[in-house]
């Protein structure tokens, strides 16, 4: 598993690997959110958070399509199924490596962006945390959907329709996190159930991605 | 236990059979050539033997743990280098001997190369030393030599014919026959009611 992790993150950052993609995604999309949704300082400083998460999400999902299409089409997978890893397993160091590869980075970059729009730390802070507890749902989510789409052409486009629905509550946790910390209220309740979808997604998901992975090669 | 026995297998491609009540048994030192025109249903079998297909009927009992198998599509990560490609796959079959791999493929000119970057042949050659260094004695092969040079040939199917001698199991299609020593020939018949060009090969893109 640990092999498959590796080459995972070493296939994330060499050419066409798409680590500087979603970076230079969640930016523009950020900024395009942003600027289309208000001209006033302060309502913008009331959706900016849901607003950073909606773009973290499209760029996780983004950075997602191929994470099984790719070794399908070039066999790999049909010989990994073969391996001695379980498809679980595979499953499993897939989402981690994409979680690591991708998702981390976009949760550094949120809060950066987050602190160039001017938002006190406080709020950059729990923005960073909230996404590092609420990602790994996304990048689990994706991954079963992007298992579902890997034999479909375009299935990149299929796959934000089936995988979002299923972000919706992270998204809800995620953005409350930032808006009880700017409210001055506590926060341990929406990250506490932030932190529980991804518990529960983490630990299921990889076993129905194998699933959907060992139909779609026979 | 080093065994395949496979008992009327029939599989069917969208409904319409492919493959039709193959029967075979196949043991320690066996080496069995598939041939038959395009769409008779060779890398069908080869992918059923490998447990990668569905069985419509019949029974096949093949350790999956044993078997190494490589398909059309070689496996290898493009934007990795013929080093780091060797590197993954004998990881995850456990075993060390990168070097000893490379050998007799001639691969240590090309090692530090991109895969992206080799012809055809060459990525095969990677391909089938992957394959033939996992230390797992059942070796389905589906067209191994596609693309191969003489050479490349010539390795392959000496290394086929050891593997037999110690003891594995070797399948391998073909267009024709390609002439391994000590095999036995299985021929498939094109199905009735299934045009000859209705199909690239054996087996439709898996879909």
């Amino acid at each position: 598993m640990s092999t498959i992790f590796i080459r995972d993150i070493r296939l994330a950052f060499r050419s066409g690997g798409g680590f500087g993609l979603s970076l230079a995604f969640f930016a523009i999309a950020a900024c395009l959110l942003t600027l289309g949704r208000s001209y006033a300082v302060s309502d913008m400083a009331a959706s900016a958070p849901g607003l950073f998460w909606i773009s973290v999400l499209f760029a996780c999902l983004l950075s997602l399509d191929r994470v099984f299409q790719s070794d399908f089409e070039d066999g790999t997978l049909e010989r990994l199924a073969l391996s001695d890893v379980p498809m679980e397993g595979l499953a499993a160091a897939k989402i981690a490596a994409n979680w690591f590869a991708t998702a981390v980075p976009l949760c550094v970059a949120a809060p950066v962006a987050s602190a160039l729009f001017g938002f006190p730390p406080l709020i950059s802070w729990w923005l960073f945390a909230s996404m590092l507890i609420g990602t790994p749902t996304v990048c689990a989510v994706g991954a079963f959907g992007a298992a579902a789409t890997m034999s479909v052409k375009r299935g990149g486009l299929l796959l934000p329709v089936l995988a979002l629905p299923f972000c919706i509550p992270t998204l809800i946790f995620g953005t409350s996190v930032t808006e009880s910390a700017a409210g001055g209220d506590p926060v341990a309740q929406p990250l506490l159930a932030l932190a529980g979808i991804s518990l529960a997604a983490t630990a299921l998901i990889p076993f129905a991605t194998a699933r959907l992975l060992q139909y779609n090669l026979a | 236990m080093t065994e395949i026995v496979a008992e009327n297998l029939t599989c069917q491609r969208n409904g319409r059979p492919v493959l039709s009540e193959v029967s075979l048994r196949l043991g320690p030192g066996d080496c069995l050539e598939v041939v038959g025109p395009n769409g008779a249903g060779k890398s069908t079998l080869i992918r059923a033997l490998a447990g990668l297909g569905r069985v419509a009927r019949g029974v096949l009992r093949a350790p999956q743990d044993r078997i190494s198998y490589l398909g059309h599509r070689n496996g290898l990560k493009p934007q990795l280098s013929v080093d780091e490609n060797l590197d993954f796959w004998m990881r995850l079959s456990s075993v060390a001997g990168v070097a000893r791999a490379k050998d007799p493929f001639g691969l240590d000119r090309i090692a530090g190369m991109l895969v992206r970057d080799l012809s055809e042949g060459q990525a095969r050659r990677v391909a089938l030393a992957t394959v033939m260094f996992s230390e797992r004695p059942i070796w389905l092969l589906d067209e191994p030599f596609a693309s191969l040079d003489k050479n490349g040939r010539d390795v392959a199917t000496s290394m086929i014919a050891e593997n037999c001698r110690a003891g594995g199991i070797s399948v391998v299609t073909a267009h024709q026959g390609i002439g391994l020593p000590n095999s036995r020939l299985l021929e498939l018949p094109i199905l009735r009611g299934l045009p000859s060009h209705d199909h690239a090969d054996g087996a439709a893109p898996a879909a």
